[in-house]
């Protein structure tokens, strides 16, 4: 087995005090999802329904100066065809920047006009026959363009810098000036990343149908129904109330259906469905999907990093910089997550951080399994190794030394700093480094660990830490779940708006209900999530379903188990205390007389026949303000401490790589699902090494066209990418690692995914001694760097 | 004059070209031209005019796996198969793995699940049907078959290990019930 849980002793006591969690519990939908009866957008077919179908920009860049529909309308079997002259006369509303059809269009593929027809095949046909003259504009695709390019947005920006949801760029603590007077040994690094994607295999799909002037939506957000609901509300003008999203299973997300390329397939569906006084289902296909789904924030980028030390290995300054074209456009919270990694992953007193985010023409960025860490992890891991080989010192040991810790400062770039309660790199890194046997492998910067032939073998490691709380957002996506007790039979039912998209969230919020409640998981569901008559904030991304919700239908549960026995003493006239809930058995009784109890039905009367819990999380993103050390008077918060070690093997006449061996370790605090766990950390290791060795967008730089538009040029990993042997996934399990959720526990998926990027970068340095800074290591860079590529730097933007 | 129109419908109906189904045991006719068109794929037939959506579409070009059904006992994407192509033929597709008698799962079904295999689930009914086209020709797969024949079949989520994991499994609990 390739899972590795190491328990202390306090957590081996705690999970002899659970009955649920801590079990490797199936997901609470299997059943659905193995038969093929799970819902998914495009399984939704509505009575006399049509089918839409996009028309899409070629140009990276233009202005429509005209567009003639008619003929398309005119073809037989077509119902209606909307472009953007539709959007006035239909009220649709379309502030910046929710663009969903104007007179311009700003990246390849971008949408232009769409058709409702009878079927798919006459939608399309119907697409040729409309006429559009594009202006074409100049476009830009990297940041270097962009800073000299003319405004894209001149009605919200005027130099070309996005704007985002969350600034500021700009960010310093201590003074770097004295930091780099101080150090012995200065570095300077430069770093490139290209356009990387999700890569999910359901597309996006939206069914949308007018009754009256209620509008019913299915979809697949990643943000909760009822925000969903919200956008669409304001969108199409009409109130919330008459928005009635069904949020249907969701075919992968990480990170790439939040919010706009949803929204937008779902506002045009919407659109066509009020023209055509009909149901309209979009369902868009890869290539779509490809050039409208979001890219990784921060896109296209260059990082510059300049850090220094003293002789002994102490950091000193870091003075970072990151330029990245973040599409048509962004919120942002990516980059300057980059500057969370920067801040919070080593001790180093003296720090600034500046971003530049840029207009440019490429769909917009967005999470990616993570926001920002794992982009702005191989940067600094790059500029520490390099002091560290300058030292000569053994990474582990330069990680032992200046790696955040427990009772640190942890720096937030977007909220207030706070102490770290539990968590450790140098604990995490000296453990795991052991089980790999980093000693005994270890020769040396830029040496070989093992030569046969033509290939060099060399290992690797990295660090990350990672948000686990969430990332900040409006009040108005505070998390709040429901339970409902069935009097007649103690059955459960819970909700919020959010659904899972395969992280196990749903099952584990079940297990904490069923924890609390004492009831069996097969008793519990999770009510299918929909924007009408349910509560807000279930919205599944950032690693936060572990402490938000789990916080929220904690509370919610004890909220409801204590007006049950509240009421359920005064009626048996005894101490609350020596009550014992029996909702299977439908009874409240007295403990160590079961004769004497009442009725669950009786409560269900006492409280107008509807026995609900509510519950919130207290406080999004931070963690409760009681939380508070008593000796530092700080407050608390928690970050996910993750590391990477990697074994492979380089090729040098081919350039090609293997991974031999990747291990993956965090410090979760306590497992609450094992199966989850493992499911997360191994399909993280699997999704990150593909990113690594090949994938990335190229562009051709004369259109701005991604040129490798599906699964066999965009290749993510495969069947036979993998072995079970190749990947160990280590969990160091200890409740005092995550002090300030009920059960001790945070979320892990995301930070392995930052950490185990840059392992396999430091391996195939050490196999090869040669630094490539930037990724994917294709075989072609392997071989550039080496000197025996005879052939030029691929055509095109990567 | 009534039942004269009839007779010509009739009459019609019995010239029309017919595409005939077997799709997990039950017999399809469907009309051509009218619920079947030459250019629809199986994939198509099936999920919109058959409302058997359990087998999924993700990429629509032979790319992704996720459209796995089995003809004659053989996996095949849905999305690049006609329905005409399929006249006569026996199509097996996720729907009717559940044992019809009981109820119950198929044991390739119990084991994805015991294993952990899925997380989305989108790909799940089209890696079900590889699972199943292995294990009828091969009781008793190595790790290496295993690979190979998931290696059409795309996942984003898992990883592939808890995939490769369940079949071991179902091999297992299958070899065990003959
Ligand atoms: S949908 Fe058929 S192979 Fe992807
Ligand atoms: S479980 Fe999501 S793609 Fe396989």
């Amino acid at each position: 087995m390739s899972f590795k849980i190491i328990k202390s002793e306090k957590a081996e006591q705690k999970y002899k005090e659970w009955k649920v969690l801590g079990k490797p519990i199936p997901c609470v939908n299997s059943y659905l999802k193995v038969t093929g009866k799970a819902a998914f957008t495009d399984d939704i077919i509505r009575p006399n329904m049509l089918y839409g179908k996009i028309l899409r920009s070629p140009f990276a860049h233009a202005k429509i100066v005209k567009i003639d529909a008619s003929e398309a309308e005119a073809l037989p079997g077509v119902s209606s065809v909307i472009t953007y002259k539709d959007v006035e006369t239909m009220g649709v509303s379309q502030k910046p920047p929710a663009y969903i059809l104007t007179d311009r269009v700003f990246y390849v593929g971008d949408v232009v006009a769409a058709v409702a027809a009878e079927d798919e095949a006459i939608a399309e046909e119907a697409l040729d026959l409309i006429k559009v003259e594009y202006e074409p504009l100049p476009f830009w695709l990297t940041p270097e363009e962009a800073s000299s390019a003319q405004p894209m947005h001149p009605e919200v920006t005027k130099d070309n810098i996005v704007v985002g949801m969350w600034p500021p760029y700009y960010r310093s603590v201590g003074d770097i000036k004295e930091g780099f007077k101080g150090s012995d040994i200065i570095v300077d690094v430069e770093f490139r990343k290209p356009n990387i994607k999700h890569m999910f295999l359901e597309n996006f799909t939206a069914v949308a149908e007018w009754r009256g002037d209620e509008l019913h939506v299915w979809s697949h957000p990643q943000v909760g129904a009822v925000s969903f609901a919200m956008m669409l509300a304001s969108i199409f003008n009409v109130p919330t109330n008459k928005v009635h999203v069904y949020q249907c299973f969701i075919g992968g997300g990480f990170g790439g259906k939040m919010g706009d390329a949803p929204l937008r397939v779902a506002a045009l569906a919407a659109m066509l469905a009020k023209k055509s006084g009909r149901p309209v289902k979009i369902r868009t296909n890869i290539r779509e999907h490809f050039v409208e789904g979001a890219v990784l924030d921060p896109g296209i980028s260059t990082f510059k990093y300049k850090i220094g030390a003293d002789k002994l290995g102490n950091l000193k300054a870091i003075d970072a910089t990151v330029w990245a074209g973040q599409g048509e456009r962004s919120i942002n919270l990516g980059i300057v997550y980059c500057g969370d990694t920067i801040f919070n992953t080593y001790r180093i007193p003296n720090r600034s951080f500046k971003a530049y985010p840029y207009y440019t023409n490429t769909p917009m960025s967005q999470a990616l399994r993570a926001y920002g860490s794992q982009a702005g992890v191989p940067p600094l891991e790059e500029a520490v190794n390099e002091i560290a080989e300058k030292l000569g010192m053994d990474p582990v040991d330069f990680i032992i030394k200046n790696g955040l810790r427990d009772g640190d400062i942890v720096t937030q770039y977007l909220h207030n700093d706070f102490q770290l309660a539990g968590g450790s790199l140098p604990e995490l890194v000296q453990k795991a480094a052991e089980i790999f046997n980093w000693k005994e492998k270890w020769k040396g910067w830029s040496v070989p660990t093992e030569i046969s032939g033509s290939k060099r073998r060399g290992i690797g490691l990295a660090v990350a830490t990672h948000t686990a709380w969430g990332v900040p957002q409006p009040d108005r996506v505070k998390d709040t779940v429901i339970i409902k007790v069935n009097v007649n039979d103690g059955t459960v039912e819970w909700v919020t708006d959010g659904r899972d998209i395969g992280s196990g969230f749903d099952t584990v919020v079940s297990q904490v209900i069923a924890e609390v409640l004492g009831i069996d998981i097969k008793d519990i569901i999770h009510a299918p999530p929909q924007s009408v008559g349910q509560p807000i904030g279930g919205w599944t991304f950032a690693s936060k379903a572990l402490q938000s919700t789990v916080f929220a239908a904690y509370n919610a549960a004890n909220n409801l188990k204590r007006n049950i026995i509240t009421a359920a003493a005064s009626i048996l006239n005894v101490d609350p205390n020596r009550l014992v809930l029996d909702l299977k058995g439908t009874r409240i009784y007295v403990a160590g007389d079961p004769t004497r109890y009442v009725k669950l039905s009786k409560i269900g009367e006492i409280y107008g026949g509807i026995l609900i819990g509510i519950g919130s999380c207290p406080s999004h993103y931070e963690g409760p303000e009681s939380y508070m050390d008593p000796v530092t008077g700080r407050r608390l918060g928690m970050k996910g401490m993750f590391c990477s070690f990697a074994e492979v093997e380089v090729d040098i006449e081919t350039g090609k790589i293997d991974v031999i061996k990747l291990m993956v370790a965090t410090q979760p605090g306590m497992i609450l699902n094992p199966l989850m766990v493992y499911g997360q950390l191994i399909g993280s290791a699997v999704h990150g090494m593909g990113c690594m060795l090949w994938e990335g967008i190229i562009y051709d730089e004369k259109t701005g066209t991604p040129l490798n538009a599906s699964f066999i040029e965009y290749p993510i990993p495969t069947a036979l990418d993998v072995t079970e042997d190749q990947f160990v996934c280590v969990t160091i399990v200890d409740p005092d690692d995550a002090k300030l959720t009920p059960y001790r526990a945070k979320g892990i998926a995301e930070g392995i995914f930052a950490a185990m990027w840059h392992s396999i970068h430091m391996a195939v340095y050490n196999a090869i001694g040669r630094k490539i800074r930037e990724f994917p290591l294709r075989p072609e860079k392997i071989l550039r760097a080496l000197g025996k590529a005879p052939f030029p730097q691929t055509k095109g933007v990567v | 004059m009534d039942e004269g129109k009839n007779d010509l419908i009739n009459g019609a109906r019995m010239r029309m070209q017919k595409i005939k189904l077997t799709i997990n045991g039950k017999l399809y006719e469907l009309i051509l031209g009218y619920e079947v068109q030459p250019w629809h794929t199986l994939a198509f037939t099936l999920r919109e005019k058959l409302g058997l959506t359990g087998t999924k579409i993700g990429c629509d070009r032979g790319e992704c796996g996720a459209c796995t059904v089995l003809m004659d006992g053989r996996p095949i994407l849905s999305c690049l198969t006609l329905t005409v192509e399929c006249d006569g033929k026996n199509i097996e597709t996720i729907e009717g793995l559940l044992n019809s008698k009981t109820g119950k799962l198929h044991p390739i079904q119990e084991a994805f699940i015991e294993s952990g295999a899925f997380q989305c689930g989108f790909c799940t009914p089209g890696m079900i049907m590889s699972a199943k086209a292995l294990l009828q020709r091969n009781p008793n797969p190595t790790l290496e078959e295993i690979r190979e024949a998931m290696s059409g079949n795309l996942c984003r989520c898992t990883g592939y290990i808890p995939i490769f994991n369940a079949i071991m499994k179902a091999a297992e609990k299958m070899r065990g019930m003959t």
